[in-house]
């Protein structure tokens, strides 16, 4: 993304060259935000994921759909680099994931919120846009909390609020800080009509700044915004092509 | 595009300090300082009670002798088994205990993972470092008492070494865990260091650096310069295993995250099922897709019998050795306990629990499916109860074992002569209590809550206690054997062990009427 939160731009620090690291070129496909070659996982005792080959272009909202244990989570965790693939592999912009490049341009939400007991949740904002180097976050902090109806309790400890509102904060902090790929897993579970409304019209605006979005999701409301959905089956792609509803009520179903 | 790393760690400092503050704010120091006090007068209790069942005739010239030409290897044995531990530990991604916002926010944040890690690794190594020094110093204090000069030095010297394989055993998980090694390779490296210790042991050698730094524990007796390379050593791997614990597995580490998170709650609720499922997943340890041997399908063979057989059958190796190895830990207490230190028949007792908690796993998996065991026609209490004879026979042969570690430390005579009477009741005593402690849970503190604050505790620690000193008490009738091994008091052994069997009676009834609270 290259807007107001955009990483920050360290041209006045260049002789500190040991704090920085360089993102180097790479040979896989220029331009794809996200590519993956055969990328697989083997549990031991089954297969979460099996050879996929997967390119998604910055912009693009992808829909993840099948039925309970096809392998979205698998992926969605190999993509974000927090489960390691045991053969195969995915690039980030041209970076291989888990690299420290890759992850400044990642941002994975998993299915239940991660956070921490002791800090609060303006903490919580502040200490990850500040580890994602991000830039004036402050406003836009006050953006997201607004709305997700969340100013009155940025004060307060998430690890004591209820499902729901664990599920925006999770949210909040996965849109402060930049990304050039944003992965989420069933984002829409516990969350109330208006926050889902909220959440479907964020993702589609940051679609359209630029950002890569794949979505594991059974979410009706966000096929009208989807640009692609990717089925999967077993561990295998059995769908890639346009959303529809009636396409994604056969995919998880059929 | 560049990222600027110092400033990405400036945030995670500063992340850290602001938790720090925000839990330095939120402790209740009173509670605190009297949950130290708590711990320290337990503690100090437990030492007095040790020293007074030890005896205390200062040692012989030629035991001295001795003790200062073998104790090194054997300490080195031991050493090596913390060692091999470190090893499996570090080969399955341990040993670091990340917390999951530590692994889903600043693993995965632009901010070099060395940076992330470093401190939860000092902090680790440190903690264990302590941990070791108060075991050595409690050892050597107790040690010191048989040995000439004061306890000052045997204290200082092993409080010293337990500090020292501490960080050995951490610094070797956390090499392993920062290299990848692979759970294979480590654990044959494991074999390795042990089979090395096991020949220093038994050529009565010192070859090994575990028996050079076992040697700096005896230091108070006769000093050994080779030690210092073992010293050496210990060091030099608990500095490489911080600085190389970065290149963690995350995979591994986010595992760990979440199992630890539910494992340290299971342990302040007091559920010990759950804490040894955890336990299991956290090691991964899963059942054999084939069973070692079928046993066929048909025939008469009662069903409940039948399937507890079919669940043993598909036992994993890890799980045979641990169930082995505790019984070989309480066959050699009750060796110790022979030779005079008393109390050592408690730590015979929890071994044979713990060895126990495996031995009701049919029982246990009946227990953790609901849903199952309500389509049963039978009675709940029934069903327990048609389970126990197959753990009863496991947990005989687990005493069996026992017994025949014992005759390291025991002669031949003495043990065949205990063994016959003692094996069942043990056996008995050992597989109902840990499975009336599977089939109690979690306790329900809200219910206790009625008996007031201060009895809660009280309670609370009733019912931990309790399973465990089934299988202490049914140990006691050892005590009336005798210690002349020519004339073993078998016929009053064989008297006393009636007692238990009331106890073990009594904690059938309850399994039989009182049902399970997962239920």
């Amino acid at each position: 993304m290259t807007d107001k939160r955009s990483h920050d731009n360290t041209d006045d620090n260049d002789d500190d060259d040991d704090a920085m690291t360089p993102i180097p070129d790479s040979d896989v496909p220029a331009g794809a935000a996200l590519v993956t070659s055969k990328l697989g996982k083997d549990y031991g005792d089954g297969m979460g994921l099996v050879g996929l080959d997967l390119e998604v272009q910055p912009g693009e909202l992808v829909m993840l759909v099948g039925p309970n244990g096809a392998g979205e989570s698998t992926f969605l965790g190999l993509a974000a680099g927090l489960i390691e693939p045991t053969n195969g592999a995915a690039w980030v912009l041209g970076q291989k994931i888990g690299s420290l490049p890759a992850r400044a341009g990642t941002s994975y939400l998993p299915d239940a919120p991660v956070l921490y007991d002791d800090l609060s949740l303006f903490e919580h904002i502040e200490y990850i846009a500040r580890m994602h180097a991000t830039q004036e976050w402050e406003e836009y902090a006050d953006d997201l909390l607004d709305m997700f109806n969340l100013t009155d309790r940025s004060d307060d400890l998430p690890s004591r609020f209820s499902r729901g509102l664990k599920q925006k904060t999770a949210l909040i902090l996965g849109l402060i800080r930049p990304f050039s790929v944003l992965l989420i897993d069933e984002p829409f579970v516990g969350l109330d009509t208006p926050g889902q409304e909220t959440l479907v019209e964020v993702l589609a605006d940051v679609a359209e700044q630029g950002a890569a979005i794949i979505c594991s999701t059974h979410q009706m409301d966000l096929t009208p915004k989807a640009t692609r959905c990717i089925g999967l089956r077993d561990g295998e792609m059995s769908y890639d092509g346009p959303a529809s509803p009636e396409k994604i009520r056969s995919l998880v179903g059929g | 595009m560049l990222i600027d790393t110092e400033a990405t760690t400036g945030a995670l400092r500063d992340l850290r300090r602001a938790r720090r503050s925000n839990r330095l704010e939120n402790i209740h120091w009173i509670d605190a300082v009297y949950r130290v006090y708590i711990t320290a007068l337990f503690g100090a209790i437990g030492v007095i009670f040790l020293i007074g069942k030890l005896p205390d005739d200062k040692l012989s010239a030629a035991s001295l002798d001795k003790l200062a030409e073998q104790g090194p290897a054997a300490l080195g044995l031991f050493i090596a088994v913390a060692v091999a531990f470190g090893l499996r530990s570090g080969g399955r991604g341990g040993p670091l205990t990340l917390e999951a916002p530590v692994v889903q926010h600043e693993l995965m944040a632009p901010v070099p993972r060395e940076s992330v890690v470093r401190g939860p690794a000092v902090k680790q190594i440190r903690f264990m470092a302590f941990c070791g020094m108060v075991i050595g110093a409690i050892i050597g204090l107790l040690a010191g008492r048989q040995l000439p000069g004061g306890v000052v030095g045997p204290t200082f010297f092993t409080a010293l070494t337990g500090s020292l394989i501490a960080i050995l055993a951490t610094g070797t998980a956390m090499v392993t865990s920062g290299r990848r090694v692979g759970w294979w390779i480590a654990n044959a490296i494991a074999a390795v260091v042990l089979a090395w210790s096991v020949v220093d042991v038994m050529v009565k050698v010192r070859t090994s650096p575990l028996t050079w730094l076992g040697g700096l524990a005896f230091w108070s007796i006769r000093v050994t310069p080779v030690a210092l390379v073992g010293v050496a050593l210990a060091l030099t791997l608990g500095v490489l295993g911080v600085l190389g614990v970065g290149d963690l597995s995350i995979e591994a580490a986010r595992r760990r995250a979440g199992l630890v998170a539910q494992l340290r709650f299971a342990v302040t609720l007091q559920d010990m099922r759950t804490v040894v499922l955890l336990r299991r997943q956290l090691s991964q340890e899963k059942p054999r897709n084939r069973p070692w041997f079928g046993i066929g399908r048909g025939g008469r063979m009662p069903q409940i019998w039948r399937r507890d057989w079919q669940g043993y059958l598909r036992f994993p190796v890890p799980r045979l050795l641990r169930m082995v190895g505790l019984s070989i830990v309480a066959g050699l207490s009750i060796g110790a306990m022979w030779r005079g230190t008393t109390a050592m028949f408690i730590v015979a007792g929890l071994a044979l629990y713990l060895a126990a908690y495996d031995a009701v796993e049919p029982i246990a998996q009946e227990i953790d499916h609901p849903s199952r065991w309500e389509s049963f026609p039978e009675d709940s209490g029934r069903i327990l109860i048609l389970h126990l004879p197959a753990a009863i026979i496991t947990m005989v042969v687990m005493c069996g074992i026992a017994a025949a570690s014992s005759l390291v430390l025991v002669p031949g005579n003495v043990v065949g002569r205990l063994a016959l009477p003692m094996v069942l009741s043990v056996a008995c005593a050992a597989t109902i209590a840990a499975a009336v402690s599977t089939a109690m849970g979690a306790p329900n503190v809200a219910g206790l809550l009625g008996f007031g604050q201060d009895m809660l505790g009280f309670v609370l620690a009733a019912r931990l206690v309790a399973p465990p000193a089934i299988v202490v008490v049914s140990l006691l009738p050892l005590l009336g054997a005798g210690r002349n091994a020519d004339a073993i008091n078998s016929a009053k052994v064989s008297n006393l062990v009636a007692y238990p069997f009331f106890l073990i009676f009594a904690a059938g009834m309850y399994l039989r009427y009182k049902k399970p609270s997962h239920l």
